[in-house]
């Protein structure tokens, strides 16, 4: 399907409206594919009665699923497994130490369909050396219909394989036909939420922050918002995660680059000071 | 450059694969089963055999058998690729000393992301 460059322009704008995201190249196949499969699901026979409706008071719930849509983004369990090698000795370091009795707190933010904090507490359980200490996962995305699929944590055969090893697909998964589904255990480890990076996040702070591949579809403006919400959710001496590819130049950030770890972040010192000292 | 095994009683299957693998750097030699695959593994060993379940003259657990009693000081990795899908069977192949699974269909995606957990990529 050709899209024109006025039907990909209402697009753009209903995404920006709605998530503060751009519509960049990378996304220009899923866009086209998107409006295919809602056309075909509410009977469309061409993109005239679509876009008609889009623009029209009635057409809030299919910009809703066009949006989720064209959000939905690629994943898979153990994406970056460098990445999951460096903070499986970050936790094996941080978790040992003694002293806090309060619980660990991660968050993966922008979590699409659940790979990403079932990865987490897939690792979790493969650590058992660790002490006692309560881990808690909040997991969020923009996307209601992704969160919907997470908390369900039913994977095709496909995206089973992605990443996880067959050893733990047998251990932490149920064959359910053709499908596997994460065992409960697993399952109520995570908290799953809707949420727009463009709002503060509130159920700070955390320890661990991953938001992976996500900066990236903000313009540089809206960039910065996420990030300083993504800053201020972030416990004093916590960790950062970014896409390996990522970058924070010409952002002012207040985060140092942690020195060998591959897009990982700590708030800069003196932000960790003043706010060591404020709290 | 490592080497890969294919080891499949379909030609197509064996095609598919081996094109695959030449993408992700592999020298990629083949075998319909595994009578023919356990004399190519003594003759030049593999780092990884990519191995289908069913096949006619020696199937993929008689080779695996066959692989273990030749005690080898430094076994190839064995992965598993095979349409025997049922999570009985894959446990069945772990046990019998298969270090990875792939259920088919497969894509290039699932077999580099199995041949990383195995550290062969």
């Amino acid at each position: 399907m050709e899209l024109g460059s006025a039907e990909l322009a209402i697009l753009d704008r209903l995404l920006e409206a709605r998530t503060g995201q751009q519509l960049n190249d990378s996304r220009y196949w899923r866009v086209a594919r998107a409006v295919e499969s809602i056309m075909r699901s509410h009977g469309f026979r061409d993109t005239d009665a679509l876009f008609a409706l889009l623009t029209s008071k009635s057409g809030y719930e299919v910009a809703t699923q066009i949006v989720e849509a064209m959000v939905n983004n690629e994943t898979s369990f153990f994406r970056d497994a460098t990445m999951f090698k460096q903070l499986r000795n970050l936790l094996a370091d941080t978790l040992t130490e003694k002293g806090s009795p309060r619980p660990y707190r991660i968050w993966s933010a922008g979590c699409s369909t659940g790979q990403e904090p079932y990865s987490l507490a897939i690792m979790l359980g493969e650590m058992p050396h660790l002490p006692g200490r309560k881990i808690d996962i909040v997991a969020t995305d923009i996307s209601g219909g992704a969160i919907d699929r997470a908390r369900e944590g039913l994977y095709s055969q496909f995206e089973i394989q992605r990443g996880l090893s067959v050893r733990a697909m047998i251990r932490d998964f149920s064959q359910e036909d053709e499908k596997w589904r994460i065992r409960d255990k697993l399952r109520e480890s995570v908290t799953f939420r809707e949420h727009n990076l463009l709002e503060p996040q509130a159920a700070g702070p955390f320890d661990l922050i991953l938001c992976r591949n996500v900066l990236f579809y903000f313009p540089m403006a809206t960039r910065a918002k996420v990030l300083s919400h993504l800053r201020d959710a972030l416990a004093p001496a916590g960790t950062l995660i970014l896409g390996a590819g990522e970058t924070l130049i010409g952002l002012a950030n207040g985060l140092d680059k942690i020195d060998g770890g591959y897009g990982f972040y700590r708030l800069h010192s003196e932000e960790r000071r003043d706010i060591a000292v404020g709290g | 450059m490592k080497k890969c095994l294919v080891v499949d009683d379909s030609k197509v299957i064996r095609t598919v694969a081996s094109h695959i693998l030449q993408t992700l750097d592999f020298e990629v030699s083949e075998a319909e089963n595994g009578e023919v695959a356990l004399a190519k593994v003594q003759r030049d060993m593999p780092d990884v055999v990519l191995l289908d379940w069913n096949m006619p003259v020696m199937g993929g657990m008689d080779f695996l058998a066959a692989l273990k009693r030749l005690q080898l000081p430094d076994r190839p990795k064995v992965v598993f690729c095979t349409t025997e899908n049922g999570a009985g069977q894959i446990r069945q192949a772990i046990d019998a000393g298969a270090d990875e699974y792939i259920m088919k269909p497969f894509d290039r995606e699932t077999l580099h992301a199995k041949l990383e957990i195995v550290g062969l990529a």
